[in-house]
């Protein structure tokens, strides 16, 4: 999968090579108080985000994926809090660290990528400015060496003149271009984990292509690893070297990218791959199916799976199920302990 | 229709639509430099009242007195023979230097207090938005009023009672954007950068908060210049013989009938006084589409 593979050896800083890399999240919950009770937004999650690697993150809106990323770093808008679990990462507890510990990793270790660059640059500020203030923060640079430094950035996300751009204020750039800029701040101080969540959601699809392209030749480069979280499939399917698919709150299945597509074992993924418009939707023998019915709501999540009223394949049996993933494959993961029998069969 | 007259039709509306533009953005402008023309005569004339005034504010001619405006005495001359164009220049010294310092010290204070509690929430919120309540609550004038009779009447007292009073609505405007600002992505995305919490604060959040709040004190500015001229009417604000507008109009209003001009000519710079700061805070609202009042 990737070019890289496992380890931080191809890290260009000797010093990280040592460092293990590998984010774990052990049975994380997130909830939200709400007036009917707890909104329970991640569910008892555990993942493991391998260095180097881009690991995908899909779902559909309100399944969980960007509260995962915002738990990462500590930053659960309030009033929701991370219930349980453990976010371990470079040997420490990213849960339970202080503001100050948090403070340290962010950016400077772990960087976040936002869905809407628009709204995310300060709209007082020139992009030079946003890009240089990391720089001066994290690593103490002068104003003129990260004002350089900046321009680098600039041309190295694809910026064209930076020479110009970095006087340019966000409102002044086009959505790529601000998200280029983006990109430019969240690899400043060279982080090790990039979270990005729904990078090129806002973008239109020629653009979505570049910058997804982008962020690979920057992975490759700096040797970091990726979350990559998107509602679409077909985004995850060419970016992502592993997959994890999250339906209100929990994982369903995480399996190698190309496992995911051809040997399905989660009901859910299933359903979603059935839904996916291709150009050769007329030769599928069921056309494109829509999943019935709604998500249901998180504060009050069904007993056992929470995908269970929505699917083919329930029984009664699936009240039971405790959405623990079991391996299924080489990397291959289910919650479903029917799929094998089930899916198989059909 | 041929093409021409299809883009004719195009450029026609863009113009118009532009013509409407430069018409608002010309309006805002005209009231802008003329608030700020008034102004920079009044702040010129007390700045350099030492130089401009040509009789000594405090000086007694009792033989010389309700004289009438002339070229001797451009406001005429009060009770006492003492010359009322130099008493509206030093007055306005008075009320000008407390205007500036009994609005923007509040503003400074308040807008840390607003901040703090708008980006922290919990307990701190609690504490300084219960501070405000109260202190907005209690009637402006009776509460400066108490604290004047506390440290006894002159400038020190209406300068402690402003500025006690004024901070709250600036708390509460602040921590009123404050609470939109933390939730808006790029204060999120500074969070995630791992920036300390005053940077945040003041590097990111103060240049989004400081326009409503200046557009605000323009409007308080007049109020608190006001305050002091109604507390100098009443007896507890300026003592005499210094002179002050608002006690120039008092001392003046037992002669409106004989002697016009001594209440109405330092009212009518009181006016203008307080027409300069309304333009300037007019024009900055259009400007910037903000609200000039608050909602008490």
């Amino acid at each position: 999968m990737s070019a890289l593979g496992h380890g931080g050896a191809a890290r260009p800083e000797a010093e990280r090579a040592e460092v293990d890399n590998t984010l774990e999240l052990r049975r994380l919950t997130v909830a939200f108080p709400t007036r009917d009770g707890l909104a329970v937004a991640v569910n008892d999650v555990s993942l493991s985000i391998a260095p180097g690697q881009v690991t995908g993150i899909v779902g559909e809106s309100g399944s969980g994926k960007t509260m995962i990323c915002r738990a990462i770093l500590g930053l659960v808008p309030r009033p929701g809090a991370i219930l349980a679990g453990e976010i371990l990462w470079r040997g420490r507890d990213l849960a339970s660290a202080s503001p100050s510990g948090l403070r340290r990793v962010r950016g400077r270790e772990v960087a976040m990528i936002f869905q809407d660059p628009s709204s995310a640059l300060d709209p007082l500020f020139t992009i030079g400015d946003q890009i240089a203030e990391p720089l001066r923060a994290h690593r103490g640079l002068s104003r003129s060496a990260a004002e350089t430094e900046a321009i680098e950035l600039l041309g190295r996300v694809g910026i064209p003149s930076p020479r110009e751009r970095v006087n340019a204020y966000p409102h002044q750039l086009s959505g790529g271009m601000r998200q280029r800029a983006m990109i430019a701040i969240a690899i400043s101080c060279k982080p090790a984990l990039v979270l990005a969540d729904e990078p090129t959601t806002s973008l239109d699809v020629t653009i979505q292509d570049q910058i997804l392209g982008l962020l690979a030749e920057l992975r490759d480069e700096y040797g970091m690893s990726m979350v990559l979280v998107s509602h679409d499939l077909g985004v995850i399917a060419q970016n992502a070297d592993t997959v994890a698919v999250m339906y209100s709150g929990s994982i369903v299945e995480t399996a190698p990218t190309a496992k995911i597509f051809s040997a399905t074992r989660h009901p859910y993924t299933a359903a979603l791959i059935q839904a996916l418009p291709t150009i050769h939707v007329q030769e599928r023998r069921s056309g494109l199916e829509p999943i019935p019915g709604q998500p249901p709501s998180l504060d009050d999540l069904p007993p056992g799976c929470p995908f269970g009223p929505r699917c083919q394949y329930a029984t009664d049996a699936c009240q039971a199920v405790d959405m623990t993933r079991v391996a299924v494959g080489d990397g291959h993961d289910s919650a479903c302990p029917f799929a094998e029998t089930v899916m198989v069969a059909s | 229709m041929s093409q021409a007259a299809r883009q004719e039709i195009v450029l026609a509306g863009a113009r118009a639509l532009r013509r409407q533009v430069d018409r608002q953005n010309r309006w805002a402008d005209l009231t802008l430099w003329a608030g700020a023309g008034i102004l920079a005569v009044l702040v010129l004339a007390a700045v350099f009242a030492s130089v401009i005034a040509p009789y000594q504010p405090d000086t007694q001619h009792l033989t010389e007195g309700f004289l009438h405006p002339s070229g001797a005495h451009l406001f005429g001359t009060d009770a006492f023979g003492r010359d009322i164009f130099s008493r509206a220049l030093y007055g306005l010294r008075v009320d000008l230097l407390l205007g500036i310092i009994a609005t923007y010290v509040p503003l400074v204070v308040g807008m840390a207090l607003g901040a703090v509690a708008g980006y922290y929430r919990g307990w701190p919120e609690t504490v300084i938005m219960r501070l405000t309540d109260v202190t907005i609550a209690l009637p402006f004038i009776v509460l400066i009023l108490a604290i004047v009779a506390i440290v006894g009447p002159g400038l020190t007292g209406v300068y402690i009672g402003e500025i006690a009073v004024s901070w709250a609505l600036y708390a509460r405007l602040t921590r009123a954007e404050m609470l939109v600002l933390r939730e808006k992505q790029f204060i999120v995305a500074a969070q995630a950068l791992g920036y300390s919490t005053p940077r945040i604060l003041f590097k990111h959040a103060l240049p989004h908060l400081v326009r409503p709040n200046l557009v605000f004190s323009m409007a308080d500015i007049v109020l608190n210049i006001l305050v002091l001229a109604s507390l100098s009417f009443l007896g507890v604000g300026v003592q005499p013989p210094t002179p002050e507008l608002g006690a120039m109009i008092a001392e003046g209003g037992q002669y409106l009938l004989s002697a016009w001009w001594i209440a109405t000519l330092p009212g009518l710079v009181l006016v203008l006084l307080g027409s300069g700061f309304s333009l300037i805070g007019d024009a900055l609202a259009d400007r910037f589409g903000q609200r000039l009042e608050l909602p008490r």
